[in-house]
């Protein structure tokens, strides 16, 4: 059912007008219904009342010089006097002039007879409301005891001025609803919005802070609930933005002590590498352990220094200080010069000639590098780098004929320190490899997807965008 | 050549690895203490760490290349920004990260000394320049313009064809003999202290022009 | 929300208009119409009103009270009806009721009039008076004729 009802009914500005418009229509109704009731009484009471007393006294002067009991003539008399219209009854006499006294309403005349009071009734003639009034006339016997003539007097009296007066009250209170209640309606709906603004306002900030603006606060104006929300959303932001604050700080202070650690470790490095070509010389004429010790160190010495530049570069990039030096390059001779420099000569390539691109010709080739690397190895020959083109980018396939990437390592192959193989802990990589060619794809506004060929083997593609993104 | 390093270690490592290359390293722990050194007798070249306590690494290169046109090689342990565009700023001709391999530094000190001389005949003249290439001189209007070796590389290679753009990688590799991972800002730099020495206006440039897009060519003047 | 909105509809229209009604009870009817006067005469030693139906009307208490001190008429003295006033007597006049008392003015001195006379002109004149729709329970009356008047008198059968 709700999903039925249009947005503009079910906000809480349609509720509240609905409910105010209801509240003014009903207190409208109502008082008009009152005052109607009590205008209806009043002035039907006091017609009634008016006419029968003024027939009353009229008959009661009159009845003095009434004959007992009276002729035709004398109810003539009677009728012609004090009520005109009307009829004047003495047992089955009657006037005849006025009203016929079939007319007169039977419980009308059975009450007057049997009851010696004034008695009268309100009956419809034709749409029209119409008092009849009968009075018995009495006299007082010998004993003092009222009794009745027998002689009844009964008049009509039309109360249509009395309706349209009655209906004039009702009408009043139509026209007062027909301008009250859209000036309810008007200002139910501006006072909605001084209850909509600063929910809106509330919402809006929910929202900003939900896009990560943290300093997001909201104006507390006022001492009602909506203030007390106002303040309880402002400590809320104020406490999340401290602790996100300190998180990044943390955070920050971590990258930045990676980054000097790495930075502290070169230079004795550089000591260190400066001399392993030495050693690599000299531990040819060196015997036994000396000569082991000596290549080992100079092994080690290397793959340190790759491991913190590695560190450095992945520090670069979380510190967001990564340079790019893009310009126009032929990818198919980076590639190709990629491979020779590092005398990778299995390796079968499909690069086409003038596919040229917008790269950082320097982190294209550590990409590149990175990638043939893994698959010499993890993977096995044949391997193969396919570079295609087509109009929104650019995609470098490698591929090889290995194991491939077992499904619970794959999730997890861009990761840190991740080692694909855990029984091989210590492999030339230093862990950081495919974080920094993924880094490095992202950098240029591109991707790297890891998988497996469908025959077997480790599929990595590397998709970039031709120019800048 | 001249070590110019405050690490001992590092110095000691490569005056080892540099001399199994066949060059004599002299050394000096700080600027002040090599500033001296240089006066006292002129090396082929110096190696000057960016990191240098006392005198800052760029001061001492500024005031190198004031002295004369000594080929200098900075060692900076950060590759970015601020070092290399410093250093580059100072004077120098090329740089080099450290930890760098011994023979991976011999082939850069050799590539710089080798932009000493090249073949070439004549005296050409071109607008108020004349460039004797096997003098490896330059003047201006009568004048004698110092340019270091790598500038005076460029200023040759450029004008070896006059006319001719030639794009940052193909200056890298001539006149820096890197390969195609070259620093393309090394050649901003050079060109942009080339234009300081040579042109009137270096804003409005005659001589080094750059052709947006493409690269730089030398002239028409 | 819906049958409230409808419970207001039907008390609005149904109290529309003015209403048709059985017949109400509205007050005393009016009093006063007689075959005649009731005068009270004596017989057989007591008072005992008549109805002089002879006028056909009830008339005025005065009229009633020259008709009482003229005494029965012929067929009343047949049936045995008397008068214990003194005649020639006549009523100059007969008030108002004012604050439950009528004051009448007779042409001779009340003193002279015997109880049962005074009494015939007290009931007779509360009678009427009743007749004309007055309470006769308390009303009094002051009989002034020569000499001074009395205190208010009531009529016995009027208890």
């Amino acid at each position: 059912m709700t999903g039925r009802i249009p947005l503009w009914l079910r906000g809480i500005r349609a509720r509240l007008v609905l409910i105010i418009g209801v509240v003014v229509v009903l207190a409208i109704v109502g008082a008009t219904g009152l005052d109607y009731t009590a205008a209806r009484r009043t002035v039907l009471a006091a017609r009634q009342d008016q006419e029968m007393a003024r027939l009353r006294d009229a008959v009661d002067a009159l009845a003095p010089d009434l004959p007992v009991p009276p002729d035709r003539e004398a109810l003539n008399r009677v009728v012609r006097t004090v009520a005109e219209g009307g009829v004047a009854v003495y047992g089955a006499l009657s006037s005849d002039v006025g009203q016929r006294a079939s007319a007169i309403p039977p419980e009308l005349a059975a009450r007057v007879r049997a009851g010696g009071h004034v008695v009268f009734q309100r009956i419809d003639y034709y749409g029209t409301p119409v008092l009849v009034v009968g009075m018995p006339v009495l006299t007082v016997d010998a004993g003092f005891r009222r009794v009745p003539t027998g002689i009844e007097v009964y008049q009509w009296y039309s109360l249509l001025a009395e309706q349209e007066q009655i209906s004039e009250f009702a009408f009043n209170g139509w026209r007062t609803a027909a301008v009250a209640v859209p000036l309810a309606v008007i200002l139910a709906w501006l006072a909605a919005g001084a209850v909509l603004r600063p929910v809106r306002r509330l919402r809006d900030g929910a929202r900003r802070l939900a896009r990560g603006e943290l300093s997001t606060r909201l104006p507390e104006r006022g001492a009602d609930e909506l203030a007390d929300l106002a303040r309880t959303f402002n400590d809320t932001a104020a406490s999340l933005e401290r602790t996100v604050g300190e998180l990044r700080r943390m955070e920050a202070d971590a990258r930045r002590f990676v980054a000097d650690v790495s930075h502290e470790l070169r230079t004795p490095l550089a000591a260190m590498t400066a001399v392993t070509e030495v050693l690599d010389e000299e531990s040819a004429q060196l015997s036994g352990d000396a000569g082991t010790a000596s290549r080992l160190i100079s092994a080690e010495t290397r793959k340190l220094a790759v491991l913190v530049d590695d560190l450095i570069e992945i520090s670069r990039f979380d510190n967001g200080r990564a340079r790019m030096d893009r310009r126009a390059t032929d990818l198919g001779e980076l590639i190709a010069a990629a491979l020779r420099t590092r005398h990778w000569d299995d390796v079968d390539t499909d690069l086409p000639r003038g596919t040229v691109a917008e790269v950082d010709p320097r982190r294209f080739d550590v990409i590149i590098a990175n990638l043939v690397g893994n698959a010499l190895r993890h993977g096995a020959p044949p391997i193969r780098v396919q570079l295609t083109a087509d109009g929104t980018g650019i995609a470098v396939e490698v591929t090889d004929h290995g194991p491939g990437l077992p499904a619970d390592v794959l999730p997890h192959v861009f990761a840190r320190f991740y080692k694909a193989d855990t029984a091989r802990t210590r492999s030339e990589g230093s862990g950081l490899g495919l974080a920094i060619a993924e880094r490095n794809a992202e950098l240029h506004g591109g991707v790297i997807e890891a998988g497996n060929r469908p025959g077997g083997g480790a599929r990595f593609v590397l998709r970039l965008p031709r120019g800048a993104a | 050549m001249l070590l110019i390093e405050d690490d001992p270690a590092v110095r000691e490592g490569l005056c080892l690895g540099l001399g199994r290359h066949g060059h004599a390293v002299e050394t000096a722990a700080d600027g002040e203490r090599g500033l001296a050194r240089l006066t006292a007798r002129r090396p082929d070249l110096v190696l000057l760490d960016v990191m240098l306590p006392g005198i800052d690494g760029f001061e001492v290169c500024r005031r190198i290349r004031a002295a004369g046109p000594v080929p200098i090689i900075m060692l900076t342990a950060r590759g970015d920004d601020i070092d290399v565009v410093g250093g580059l700023e100072a004077g120098a001709d090329d740089y080099v990260v450290k930890p760098v391999q011994p023979r991976v530094l011999d082939a850069r000190i050799k590539a710089v000394l080798r932009r000493g001389g090249t073949a070439g005949h004549d005296r050409e003249h071109h607008g108020a320049l004349v460039v004797d290439r096997a003098a490896c001189e330059v003047t201006k209007a009568g004048d004698p313009v110092h340019l270091t070796p790598t500038e005076m590389r460029l200023l040759l290679e450029l004008s070896r064809v006059p006319g001719r753009v030639f794009s940052r990688q193909q200056l890298l590799e001539l006149v820096w003999e890197h390969d195609y991972l070259g620093d393309s800002r090394l050649v901003d730099a050079c060109v942009q202290r080339l234009r300081a020495k040579l042109e009137d206006v270096p804003a409005a440039p005659v001589y080094v022009q750059t052709v947006r897009g493409f690269g730089y060519r030398f002239g028409p003047v | 929300m819906r049958w409230c909105a409808l419970l207001v509809l039907v008390l609005v229209l149904g109290g529309c208009g003015i209403q048709p009604t059985d017949p109400v009870f509205a007050g005393e009817p009016p009093v006063g119409a007689a075959p005649g006067p009731i005068l009270f005469f004596v017989r057989d030693g007591h008072l005992d009103p008549v109805v002089r139906a002879e006028n056909g009307r009830l008339g005025s208490p005065a009229d009633a009270l020259t008709a009482l001190l003229n005494g029965p008429t012929p067929a009343e003295s047949a049936a045995g009806y008397y008068s214990a006033i003194p005649l020639p007597a006549a009523a100059v006049s007969v008030s108002p009721i004012r604050l439950g008392e009528v004051t009448v003015a007779l042409s001779l001195a009340p003193a002279a009039l015997s109880p049962t006379a005074i009494d015939q002109v007290v009931c007779t004149v509360v009678a009427v008076e009743a007749q004309l729709g007055a309470g006769a329970r308390g009303l009094g009356v002051r009989l002034t004729g020569i000499d001074a008047s009395g205190p208010p008198r009531y009529c016995p059968a009027a208890r």
